[in-house]
Parts: C-alpha cells; sequence; structure tokens
C-alpha cells in the first residue's frame, strides 16, 4: 500500500499523507517524523467533509497547506509545508488516482491479446 | 436575518446585471446565481435558500423541471418564474404549479425586487423574536394549535433550520439537506435562537408523527452527549486575518488583482458572498484542531465553469476564476 502513495511522500514538503474511502474509512495514513496524528483521523476526514461538492481543494493555513482531492475511488489528503510544490502535488495525484482505477475487464478474443 | 435569493437564467449577463441591481436595493441579500436547474438543485442542496428565480429556457434542466423539483423537495422556497414568452395561460400553468409569481421578460429590476420584497415579507409576517428559547417556543406553538412556518437560525454558528407546523403539530423540518426526524433533532438541540414566524406552512404530509415533548427532551440529551468533532466544528473563533486585511474593500482587491496579472488574467468576478462564512469556520476551526493553524485562504474546484478562491474575513471575498488563471500567483497576492 505504501508504494502507491510513496512518490507524493517523497515530494519536499510534504509531510503526510491520509486516503478515506469516500463513507470516510481509513484506508492509508502516513506522516514525517514529528506528527502523530492517528488519533486525528476521523478530524482530517471531517475536515474534507467540509469542502462539500469541492472536487479539489487547496487549503493554506496558519502553519502549513493542505491539498485534498475526492474522486470516485475515495478521498486524498496530503499535507504540506509552506513551500511545498503544489503543482508538483496535484500532478502526482493525477498519476496516482489514474493508478487506482480498476482496468476495464476485456472481452471477446481481444482478451488474448491485451495487456 | 441575511438572506440568500437564487436567480436562474443561461444569460450570464443577465445573472449579473440583476445580482448587481438587487444588491444594491436590499443589503441583507445575498444573490447567488446558476446556469441551469441542475446547477441550482446543487445549490439549494448546498445553501440555506430563501426564494428562487427562474427563468423557463435553459439547458440541461428547464424552469418548469427546476419548479417540479422545488416543490417536491423545498416547498417552502417560494419561486418566481421569468420568462420573455408570458401568455395568461402559461401564468395559469405555472401558477398551478407552485410558481409564487410570474414576471415577463423585460422587466426593470425595480419590478422583480417589489416582487421579491413581497414574498420575502411573508416568511416573517408572524414577527421576528431573537435570543430565544426554542423549546419553550415551540411549546407555544403546539399549545396553541397553530399552522405555521418556523425559520430557526442558531447563535452564534449562524446554521439555519425550518420547522412546519399543522395545527400545532410538528409536520416536518429541514436543515441543509437533511429532512423530517434527523433534521427537526438538530433544530431542536438549538439554543438560544433568532426565528421568524410565516403564518402559513405548504408542508401537507406528516414525515414526523412523533409528539414534540419527546423530540425536544431526545434533542437536548443528544446535545448533551455530542461528538468531539461536531464540539470544534461549533466553537466561536476568529478569523486568521486581522482586521485591517478583512477591511480591505472589494474595489481595492480588484485593483491589485488586474495590476498583477492585467486584465486578461482569467479572474472573472471579485466579490462578497457571506454563504461562504460558516464552511469557512468549520474547515479553519478542524484546522487549528490538526495544529495547521487558521485558515487563510481557500481555493476550491467545485466542478464548474470556474474555479474559486476565497478569503476567509467577514464577509468572505470570493474570486471567480477560470482555468487561464495562474492560481499560484493568485494566491501568494492574497495573503497565502
Amino acid at each position: 500500500m505504501r508504494g502507491l502513495f510513496a512518490d507524493l511522500l517523497r515530494i519536499d514538503g510534504v509531510k503526510g499523507v491520509v486516503f478515506f474511502t469516500l463513507s470516510g474509512q481509513p484506508v492509508f495514513q502516513e506522516f514525517t517524523l514529528g506528527r502523530n496524528d492517528a488519533d486525528d483521523i476521523s478530524g482530517w476526514f471531517a475536515l474534507a467533509a467540509c469542502l462539500g461538492r469541492a472536487r479539489e481543494a487547496e487549503l493554506v493555513f496558519e502553519k502549513g497547506r493542505l491539498y485534498v482531492r475526492r474522486s470516485t475511488e475515495g478521498v486524498l489528503l496530503v499535507v504540506m509545508g509552506s513551500i511545498a510544490p503544489t503543482g508538483m502535488v496535484r500532478l502526482t495525484a493525477d498519476i496516482l488516482f489514474s493508478g487506482l482505477r480498476q482496468p476495464k475487464a476485456v472481452r471477446g478474443i481481444k482478451r488474448f491479446f491485451k495487456r | 436575518m441575511l438572506r440568500n435569493v437564487l436567480i436562474v437564467d443561461d444569460d450570464r449577463e443577465m445573472l449579473l446585471d440583476l445580482r448587481e441591481g438587487l444588491s444594491q436595493r436590499d443589503a441583507s441579500l445575498t444573490v447567488l446565481m446558476a446556469g441551469n436547474g441542475v446547477e441550482a438543485l446543487e445549490f439549494l442542496r448546498s445553501h440555506d435558500v430563501s426564494l428562487v428565480v427562474t427563468d423557463l429556457k435553459m439547458p440541461l434542466m428547464d424552469g418548469l423541471g427546476l419548479l417540479s423539483a422545488i416543490m417536491q423537495t423545498y416547498a417552502d422556497i417560494p419561486v418566481i418564474v421569468m420568462s420573455g414568452f408570458g401568455t395568461p395561460e402559461k401564468e395559469r400553468q405555472l401558477r398551478q404549479g407552485g410558481a409564487a409569481e410570474f414576471i415577463t421578460k423585460p422587466f426593470s429590476v425595480d419590478t422583480l425586487a417589489r416582487q421579491m420584497g413581497m414574498l420575502l415579507n411573508q416568511q416573517s409576517e408572524g414577527g421576528t423574536l431573537h435570543q430565544v428559547s426554542t423549546a419553550m417556543f415551540l411549546q407555544m406553538i403546539e399549545m396553541e394549535q397553530k399552522t405555521c412556518t418556523v425559520r430557526l437560525e442558531q447563535r452564534p454558528s449562524g446554521r439555519r433550520g425550518i420547522l412546519f407546523f399543522v395545527q400545532g403539530e410538528l409536520f416536518d423540518a429541514r436543515v441543509g439537506d437533511a429532512f423530517g426526524l434527523s433534521a427537526a433533532l438538530q433544530i431542536l438541540a438549538w439554543e438560544p435562537v433568532s426565528l421568524t414566524v410565516q403564518n402559513s406552512c405548504r408542508i401537507r404530509e406528516n414525515r414526523i408523527r412523533k409528539n414534540l415533548c419527546p423530540l425536544i427532551l431526545e434533542a437536548a440529551r443528544r446535545r448533551d452527549e455530542k461528538n468531539p468533532l461536531e464540539a470544534i466544528e461549533h466553537s466561536p473563533r476568529g478569523w486568521a486575518l486581522d482586521a485591517a486585511s478583512c477591511a480591505e474593500s472589494l474595489a481595492h482587491i480588484r485593483t491589485r488583482i488586474e495590476e498583477e496579472l492585467g486584465a486578461g488574467g482569467g479572474v472573472e468576478d471579485v466579490f462578497e458572498d457571506p454563504s461562504w462564512s460558516e464552511r469557512l469556520k468549520r474547515i479553519s476551526r478542524h484546522g487549528e484542531h490538526l495544529n495547521l493553524g487558521r485558515l487563510t485562504l481557500a481555493w476550491l474546484n467545485r466542478g464548474e465553469s470556474c474555479d474559486y478562491l476565497v478569503r476567509p474575513c467577514e464577509p468572505p471575498v470570493v474570486v471567480a476564476l477560470n482555468p487561464k488563471c495562474p492560481r499560484e500567483k493568485l494566491i501568494q497576492l492574497l495573503g497565502g
């Protein structure tokens, strides 16, 4: 599971990644040193829920930034420092979500040649 | 109370003109805009709307479809229908379908403002009260067997809800997109409230079917055992921006953006919108709880034609951006 999120966690300035299902079940969470947010896991989802129907959001707080992305696969939150490259985080999130989508089953004879 | 009015038309120029004209005439109005019926229903789900003004001919969902959806789900919200092709027969059909008023294009903003004022005043025709105990007031309605619609606003959070009484019996409730018993229990837990009373009720189906007294007791029990996250959401805290930043005028913000990005920089509109306030406060409180500090700026993509950059102050300042706009530059400019 960590492998899926490793690219995000490697970006300079990214302090943590949390991923939930749309119903709020935590799937993955990891924070860099200095944070222990295991107890706050529902708080992250509650914050994302405040965004209503937003598909994507960048929230700038006094002590850091939060990038939130919602799709049919789930809700991704990336906790960043004040100077994290948000463009890179968005791009990596694009790649992550496209990887999470299940490939469509191929029917007929094509299934022998696909992949 | 501040009131949100939703105007629905696929003619964006018309929407902007109406918003400007109506906002100038009544400072207590916040004018929300939607381009078709589908967008309008999204707004109704996420905002507390007091009145809808809709055109008839629109893509995706037209005015008739919207009127029908509103009558099914938000029957308490009056709808004014505007059309360029009005006939007495059409007006009769629309009124039968639930429209409160019909206005033929072209019309002056004053005419529309008068009709809106009349309908909005009906919502408080039975009186307005502040700092009221919810339980005591509602028990009086039950005792007097009143038929009315009570609109409540919780202090200090600003959350709003509606209770529908028919001959003293609580028939239905609505808060956000919750209805019936669950909405009633949320509203009954609010103390104290400001409220307005309308001496009529358009709801005819009893969705609650319980006596008021046990509901009040249950709501009080739930309030006492409130979950800690909810407590965070409703704790009163200020904005991160200082008073001077909050006081920066819209004109000044527009000028700064134009100087930085030029006239074609991708900014579509800059406006104040109090309807964002509650949502931003909740986000800010969660940010503090999660050790991120208070919110200073938010960018949101809601899948609409433009994104929104919102500055949390009172009232929040919203910048509508198209995808060409250099977002990062604007975030830096506005204090992120």
